[in-house]
């Protein structure tokens, strides 16, 4: 036969609180106590006294209904940590996740290579500057880090405090890129586990001012790099970009198979290339196809987030280091970054 | 999906908004699906129960991002990570067929247990 205490626990597992949850879920219940019929529990004072009076009425109705139960009392503390929580025999998981200090932590993700993934990460970080938003970047392209010669910040390196590195700084977004601390040709020869190693030292050994968003850049594919990360950080979600193409869209599913298995949440998908204004009559030539990633995503029944010309301003300003939401604002494609922040400033609020 | 609550104490606890688990420490243990303990190539188990302490149970946990969580055993084990869903498929498991008597009778064991109950 199971204990006493253990049924009052089931009970209170199925006492909603504000609607979603149960009170075991919520940490309201700080102390349980029982003296042979008599039950003594210790609840946290509510802000509204009306709750906490109609909390009190289910759980002495739900409590009575067991004959081993004669009467409750009610007791009252402010919230800390005290009672379960604090429970001397009781193993709680420690969170030892990187990058803590951001409110949202977003990757940006592929499926293939080449579809223009890092000149999204810079622009939309510039995109949510301007909205007012604190960014930082993360380049964990370990094999082809951009994030430097897109910045405009390509042979910079960071300076040190403490053992810590400082991040790089440009446009007012800080940013961290292996490509500004080893040539470019000596990391593409790393295996696994130094991959792991050198996202995880990056991570924790760069001393960012933290603010409401981290973005990401992540290498194509769904290789070790998307796994350390996965596993390193609490990310809030992955947002995957694509062309319109086929090939990049079937990659693409498999990218986002994977960040469901580690169950990073899919925030949405943007469509890159989607078209071409031609410079003469400024009709979209759909060059890769039309509206590929946007059909993907409601068969996925993932949002859409936005779909980007294919704009030589933007190959330019990410060769030069000038980010066309800064160079350009008022073009179609600038415009474009700063919709699809708006958009995900809503899906992650 | 992530549980509401997890916390070790006597048993492992997995709390869901409509439903709760209890997963004992030696079946927990015995399921470890890392590289040592299962092979990846056949997937099958590569420990013996009759090498596993019937009293393990674990001194440190964490998570490993928003997926599952690492345990460190006391016999000096740790290099598991339990994704959440298979936490709970290998609860609903137990819960079909008992892991085994003899880790029923032992889960209880272990310093952490405290008898007030």
């Amino acid at each position: 036969m199971q204990s006493l205490e253990k049924s009052l626990e089931q009970l209170l597992a199925k006492i909603p609180y504000a609607g979603k949850e149960n009170l075991l879920e919520v940490d309201y219940i700080q102390k349980l106590e029982i003296d042979r019929k008599v039950v003594k529990i210790t609840l946290r004072l509510e802000k509204k006294p009306e709750d906490s009076a109609r909390i009190e009425q289910a759980v002495r109705e739900s409590f009575m209904a067991l004959p081993e139960v004669e009467n409750v009392f009610f007791l009252y503390t402010k919230p800390k940590k005290t009672g379960l929580e604090s429970d001397p025999g009781r193993i709680v998981p420690k969170k030892v996740s990187l990058l803590a200090n951001f409110d949202k932590v977003i990757l940006i993700g592929s499926g293939k290579g080449g579809v223009g993934k890092s000149t999204f990460s810079v622009n939309l970080a510039l995109a949510l500057k301007k909205l007012g938003r604190s960014v930082a970047l993360f380049d964990a392209d370990i094999y082809g880090p951009s994030l430097p010669m897109m910045m405009g910040l390509k042979s910079a390196k960071p300076t040190m405090t403490a053992n810590k590195m400082n991040p790089l700084s440009r446009y007012g977004v800080e940013f961290i890129s292996i490509g500004n601390l080893v040539e470019e040709k000596e990391a593409v020869a790393w295996r696994g586990p130094m991959v792991h190693q050198a996202v995880q030292q990056l991570l924790r050994d760069t001393n960012f001012s933290g603010g409401d968003y981290m973005l990401i850049d992540l290498p194509p594919g769904t290789g070790d790099v998307q796994i350390s990360l996965a596993q390193l950080t609490e990310a809030t979600g992955v947002v995957v970009v694509s062309t319109p193409q086929d090939v990049a869209l079937i990659d693409a599913r498999r990218a986002m198979a994977m960040f469901e298995k580690v169950n990073v949440p899919i925030l949405g998908m943007v469509e890159n290339m989607a078209y071409f204004s031609c410079p003469h009559c400024g009709k979209p030539i759909e060059i890769f196809g039309q509206g590929g990633a946007k059909k993907e995503s409601e068969e996925q029944q993932i949002p859409f987030l936005g779909a980007l010309p294919l704009d030589p301003d933007a190959r330019i300003g990410a060769d030069l280091g000038k980010p066309v939401v800064l160079e350009k604002p008022e073009s179609v494609i600038a415009q474009a970054f700063f919709s699809i922040a708006r958009e995900l400033e809503k899906l992650v609020d | 999906m992530k549980p509401k609550q997890i916390y070790f104490k006597d048993v492992l606890h997995l709390v869901y908004p409509k439903e709760a688990f209890e997963l004992p420490y030696f079946a927990l243990r015995m399921t470890c699906p890392c590289a040592m303990c299962v092979d990846e190539i056949t997937g099958q188990r590569k420990i013996d129960r009759k090498d596993i302490d019937p009293k393990v149970h674990p001194i440190d946990c964490e998570y490993v991002g928003n997926y599952g969580i690492k345990i460190k055993w006391s016999d000096d084990h740790s290099t598991g990570i339990y994704p959440f869903d298979y936490l709970r498929a290998v609860a609903l498991d137990l819960t079909k067929t008992p892991f085994s008597e003899d880790c029923k009778h032992h889960h209880h064991g272990g310093p952490h247990h405290d008898h007030h109950h």
